[in-house]
C-alpha cells in the first residue's frame, strides 16, 4: 500500500472514531435504520427503495457532525495531509458506507422479493431493479451535493454548526428527505403508469425508461441510473476537490 | 334538471336490473346471438349503457351502432352528439370516415374482376401497371394480389406526407402513388404490414385493369348497384355533395379526463382507396349485410362470396385464419371477418360471421377508441374466445423470451430507432400446435362495461344469459421463413385484430449500444462542465489532440439533441415526416459522425504516441466509436 493510500485510510479511521463520540452513536443510528427499514422491507420489499434517498439526507451530517459542532476541521490544516487527501477521504468514507448499507438493503429487499414469490404472491424483481437503483443514484448524487456544501462551508461558523449539530437541523432534513423521496417515487409512478402530459421529450424519456425498464429485467435501466449518478458524483468530487484547494482557512 | 333526468333514469335502470329479472326476458320472435345475448337484451344493454352513464353527449363523441343479418336490420343505436355545441344529436343521417374499412370496397373489387377474368390475384402487378411504376422495389420477387390483400408486398409504411389540409393540392391516385412509395423492406409473401400505401397500389390495380379510375369503378359496381346514396369514397368527398356538406358539420371529440372538441379534423388521404370512404351507420350497415348475404348481389357467383371469405394467410403453421382475400379475421366465440379503420376523425369497426349470417358495425366520432361502444359491444354480441377452443391434450405451456418490432413502424431510415421504442417481448404463452400459440387472461376482469362496477357486471352477464367463460385467449401465430426472417402474428389487446412483429435476434445488443449512445452525451455534459470548472481553478492541462476529442464529445451531444429533434417532429406530425427535415437530419447525423471518426482516429494516435494519460485516450477512442457504430446501427443518417 503506498503512502497515499494509507493517509487516506488513517484519515478514514479518525473519521469513524470521531462519529461515534459525542452524541452522535452511529453505531446505534444505523442499528436502528437497519432493524426498522429491515422490518418494513420484509412485509413490503417496495419500502427498501425508500432508504437510499432517506439515507443521502442523513449520512453527511451524522458522519461529521460533531466536527462542524466543534469546528475541528481546522485541525486538519495542521496535519500532514493535503486538502485533496481529506476530501478523497470523506467522499470515499461516505460513498462506502452508503453503497455498503444499500447494497445490504437491495439483498433484503430480494429476499423479501424471492420469500414473497414462494408465498405464492406474483412479484417480479425486474419492478424492482431499476426504481431501486433509481433511488440509490439519486441519494448518491445528494450525498456528493452535501459534502459538496459542508466542504465549502468548512471554516465558515455555519448556523448549523452554531445551533448544536444533527438533532435540530434533523427534522429541516427529514422533512426534506420525505418530501424529495416522495415526489421522486411519484415521478416515477406516472412514467411507469404512462400519466404524464404528451411532450414529446417527455414521452422520449418516458419511452426510453419503459423500454430499458422492460429489456434484461431491468438491468440496462439500473446501468443507465448508475452512470448517470457516477458522472454526477465525479463532477462534485472534481468541484469539491478545486473549490477546498483553493480556500483560505 | 337533464343531470337530475340521467341519475333517476340509471337509478331505474339499476332498480330494473336489481329486482326485476323478467324486464329483461327474450321476446318470443328474439334471435340469440352467437355471445348468448337475445336481440331485446341486448337492445336493453344498448340503452343501459346510455342511461346509466350520464349523459353519453358529454363522455363520447358521436356514436352509432347497428346490429343485422344479410334479410334485415336488427336493432340500430345512437348516441351522444356530433356537435355539442349545437346539441346535433347523432341520427341515421351522421357521417362517419371509415378508415381502413374502406379497404373492404377494394377487396370486393378484386374479387368482382377476378370473378370476371380481368384480375388474376397470383400474378404479379407489374403486369396490370404502367411500365417502371415503381422505382424503388428492393425484391425482385413478384408481387401478387394475393399479397396486397395479405398486406405481405414488403413495403413499410409511407412516412411521406399523404395526409393533406389543402383539397386543391390532392393528385391523382397514380402520382401519389409514386411519390409516396416507401421502401420495399421485407421480402414479398413474409411480413403482413397493415400498411396504406400497399393498399392503395391495389386501388390502382383495380383502376389499371378495369379501365375505369376507381372512384368512378367502385360507385358504378358496389354503391350504385346497393343504393348507397351516402357514401362517399373520393379523397375529398366531391363524388357525394351531400356527403360533402355533412362530413364539414361533424365534430371529433376526444375523450380524456373531460370530453374534448377537436374540430372537423378534415384531412385528406391522397392514397384515397386506402381510407377515405365517408358514410352513414345504415350505408355501412347495407354494404356489410350484402357481403352477408349468400345471393350477393355483389358478384355474379355465390362461389365468389365464399371465395372471398377463404383465408389466405394463418396464424404461424395451422389452419387458424388470419385475414382472408383481404378480410381481417377476429376470433370471438365465433370467427369473424371484417376490418377495423381508424382516422384523425373516426373509428369504426365492421365484424360479420357469415356461418351465422350476423354482422355488427360500430362507427364512432372520436380521435381515440375510449367508447364502450366501440370496445364493449362486440364482445357483447359475438361472445369471448375461449382457452378452451383451440386447446387440446397436447397443449403446453411456453417461454418465448423473443424481442419482434411491430411490422408497421420503420424498419430503416432516420425514424428506426422509434421501432426500438415499440418493441414486443413475448414471454409465457401456451403452445397450441404449428406455431400457433394463445394468451390465456381471466375473463372475468375483462368483460365490457368498464364505467359499471364489478357486481353489476356479473348481474347483466348472469340476467342477459351471456356464454361466460373463465379464461379467455388472444391468439399469436410465429413462421420462420428461409432468409432467417420470423414473423408474429399477435393482438395488443383483447378484442383487437392482430398485428405483425419482426423477430429482433440482436436487440439488447442493439438496446445496450442505444443507451450507452444517450449516456456520452451526459457524459459530454459532464465532461464540459469539469473542464470549465478546472479551467477557473488553473487545473487543467491540456493534452496532445484535445481539440479534436473536446469537438468529438460536443458531436455525441449534438447527435442525440437531434435525436430528440427527429422524435419531437415525428410525434408531433403523427409520424409524417418531410424530405426537407429528413435530409437536415441525416445530413446534421452525417456531420457529427465525421468528427466523431476524425475524434476516434486522433485518439488512437494518442493511445499509440502518447506514454500519459492513455485512459483519456482509450475512452475517447471507445466514446467516439460507440456514437458512430450507434449512427450506423440505427441508420440515422439514411435520409431519402
Amino acid at each position: 500500500m503506498n503512502n497515499d493510500r494509507k493517509r487516506i485510510f488513517s484519515i478514514m479511521r479518525a473519521d469513524l472514531i470521531m462519529m461515534n463520540g459525542g452524541r452522535n452513536n452511529l453505531k446505534l443510528i444505523v442499528l436502528i435504520m437497519c432493524l426498522t427499514f429491515g422490518a418494513m422491507t420484509y412485509i413490503a420489499p417496495f419500502m427498501a427503495i425508500l432508504l437510499p434517498p432517506l439515507m443521502s439526507f442523513f449520512l453527511v451530517p451524522m458522519l461529521f457532525g460533531n466536527e462542524m459542532k466543534y469546528h475541528c476541521e481546522r485541525l486538519n490544516t495542521v496535519l500532514p495531509v493535503s486538502r485533496k487527501d481529506v476530501a478523497d477521504s470523506r467522499f470515499l468514507l461516505t460513498m462506502s458506507l452508503y453503497t455498503g448499507i444499500s447494497l445490504l438493503f437491495y439483498v433484503f429487499m430480494v429476499l423479501a422479493v424471492i420469500n414473497q414469490q414462494h408465498q405464492g404472491i406474483i412479484l417480479f424483481l425486474s419492478s424492482f431493479n431499476a426504481p431501486y437503483a433509481a433511488a440509490f443514484s439519486a441519494g448518491a448524487v445528494i450525498i456528493s451535493g452535501k459534502l459538496r456544501k459542508y466542504f465549502s462551508n468548512v471554516g465558515k461558523s455555519t448556523g448549523e454548526a452554531k445551533t448544536g449539530g444533527i438533532r435540530k437541523a434533523g427534522m429541516k432534513e427529514y422533512i426534506r428527505a420525505v418530501v424529495v423521496s416522495g415526489l421522486l417515487i411519484f415521478l416515477f409512478l406516472l412514467v411507469f403508469a404512462d400519466l404524464l402530459p404528451t411532450i414529446p421529450l417527455l414521452e422520449f424519456v418516458a419511452d426510453l425508461m419503459r423500454i430499458l425498464g422492460n429489456a434484461a429485467d431491468g438491468i440496462l435501466l439500473f446501468a443507465a441510473f448508475l452512470t448517470i449518478a457516477a458522472l454526477s458524483v465525479t463532477y462534485r468530487y472534481i468541484c469539491t476537490v478545486c473549490e477546498y484547494e483553493d480556500k483560505e482557512l | 334538471m337533464k343531470k337530475l333526468l340521467g341519475i333517476a333514469a340509471s337509478l331505474l335502470c339499476s332498480a330494473a336490473i336489481l329486482l326485476n329479472p323478467p324486464l329483461l326476458s327474450a321476446r318470443a320472435e328474439d334471435i340469440v346471438f352467437p355471445s348468448g345475448v337475445s336481440q331485446s337484451d341486448f337492445e336493453f344493454l344498448l340503452d343501459f349503457q346510455e342511461n346509466d352513464i350520464d349523459m353519453a353527449e358529454k363522455k363520447w363523441g358521436a356514436t352509432a351502432i347497428g346490429a343485422f343479418n344479410a334479410d334485415e336490420v336488427l336493432c340500430t343505436g345512437y348516441y351522444a352528439c356530433t356537435d355539442a355545441a349545437l346539441n346535433a344529436h347523432t341520427d341515421e343521417n351522421s357521417v362517419f370516415e371509415w378508415g381502413e374499412v374502406s379497404q373492404t370496397l377494394i377487396w370486393v373489387s378484386a374479387m368482382q374482376l377476378w370473378e370476371q377474368g380481368k384480375l388474376d390475384l397470383d400474378r404479379d402487378i407489374r403486369d396490370y401497371l404502367p411500365d417502371g411504376f415503381f422505382r424503388h422495389l428492393t425484391y425482385d420477387e413478384p408481387i401478387t394480389m394475393i399479397d396486397l390483400m395479405n398486406g405481405t408486398a414488403g413495403w413499410q409504411e409511407s412516412s411521406s406526407q399523404i395526409w393533406k389540409k389543402d383539397e386543391a393540392s390532392v393528385m391523382s391516385l397514380a402520382d401519389e402513388l409514386q411519390a409516396a412509395e416507401p421502401l420495399q423492406v421485407y421480402r414479398p409473401g413474409e411480413v403482413p404490414v397493415g400498411s396504406l400505401y400497399s393498399a392503395a397500389v391495389a386501388g390502382y390495380v383495380i383502376e389499371c385493369a378495369a379501365g375505369q379510375d376507381y372512384c368512378g369503378y367502385v360507385h358504378e359496381h358496389i354503391l350504385e348497384p346497393l343504393g348507397m346514396e351516402h357514401t362517399s369514397i373520393a379523397p375529398t368527398h366531391s363524388d357525394n355533395p351531400w356527403v360533402y356538406e355533412q362530413r364539414r358539420k361533424m365534430k371529433t371529440y376526444e375523450k380524456g379526463a373531460a370530453l374534448t372538441d377537436k374540430g372537423t379534423c378534415l384531412n385528406y388521404l391522397t392514397l384515397y382507396p386506402a381510407g377515405s370512404a365517408v358514410s352513414t351507420l345504415p350505408d355501412l350497415m347495407t354494404f356489410s349485410q350484402a357481403l352477408l348475404d349468400e345471393d350477393s348481389p355483389l358478384f355474379q357467383s355465390a362461389d365468389t362470396r365464399r371465395e372471398l371469405f377463404s383465408a389466405t394467410s394463418f396464424y404461424g403453421g395451422s389452419d387458424i385464419p388470419l385475414s382472408a382475400h383481404g378480410l381481417q379475421c377476429q376470433e370471438f366465440a365465433v370467427r369473424t371477418y371484417g376490418h377495423e379503420g381508424a382516422t384523425a376523425a373516426s373509428h369504426v369497426k365492421m365484424l360479420l360471421d357469415p356461418e351465422s349470417g350476423l354482422g355488427l358495425v360500430v362507427m364512432i366520432n372520436q380521435s381515440d377508441d375510449d367508447n364502450h361502444y366501440f370496445l364493449d359491444f362486440p364482445e357483447w354480441f359475438f361472445g369471448t374466445l375461449s382457452s378452451q377452443k383451440y386447446a387440446d391434450s397436447t397443449s403446453k405451456d411456453v417461454k418465448l423470451s423473443r424481442y419482434y418490432l411491430p411490422a408497421e413502424l420503420p424498419r430503416t431510415g432516420i425514424l428506426k430507432f422509434i421501432t426500438f421504442f415499440n418493441a414486443v417481448r413475448v414471454e409465457h404463452v401456451q403452445s397450441i400446435g404449428s406455431g400457433a400459440y394463445q394468451l390465456i387472461y381471466d375473463a372475468e376482469d375483462e368483460y365490457g362495461l368498464s364505467d359499471v362496477n364489478k357486481e353489476s357486471k356479473k348481474r347483466l352477464i348472469k340476467q342477459t344469459n351471456f356464454n361466460a367463460v373463465e379464461e379467455g385467449a388472444i391468439l399469436m401465430g410465429t413462421e420462420d421463413y428461409n432468409d432467417g426472417t420470423s414473423v408474429l402474428s399477435y393482438a395488443q389487446l383483447v378484442n383487437m385484430p392482430a398485428h405483425s412483429g419482426v423477430l429482433e435476434p440482436r436487440y439488447t445488443a442493439e438496446l445496450c449500444l442505444f443507451t450507452a449512445y444517450l449516456l456520452l452525451a451526459v457524459a459530454a455534459v459532464y465532461l464540459m462542465l469539469i473542464r470549465r470548472k478546472l479551467k477557473k481553478h488553473n487545473a487543467y492541462s491540456p493534452c496532445k489532440g484535445s481539440a479534436i476529442m473536446k469537438a468529438g464529445q460536443t458531436a455525441w451531444l449534438a447527435s442525440v439533441l437531434i435525436l430528440l429533434i427527429t422524435y419531437t417532429v415525428y410525434v408531433s406530425s403523427n409520424g409524417i415526416m418531410s424530405s426537407a427535415v429528413s435530409a437536415f437530419i441525416g445530413i446534421s447525423q452525417t456531420i457529427c459522425m465525421t468528427v466523431c471518426a476524425a475524434a476516434a482516429i486522433s485518439a488512437l494516435v494518442g493511445v499509440l504516441s502518447e506514454k500519459r494519460r492513455i485512459f483519456r485516450y482509450i475512452t475517447n477512442a471507445l466514446g467516439n466509436i460507440t456514437v458512430i457504430a450507434a449512427i450506423t446501427v440505427f441508420e440515422m443518417y439514411k435520409f431519402r
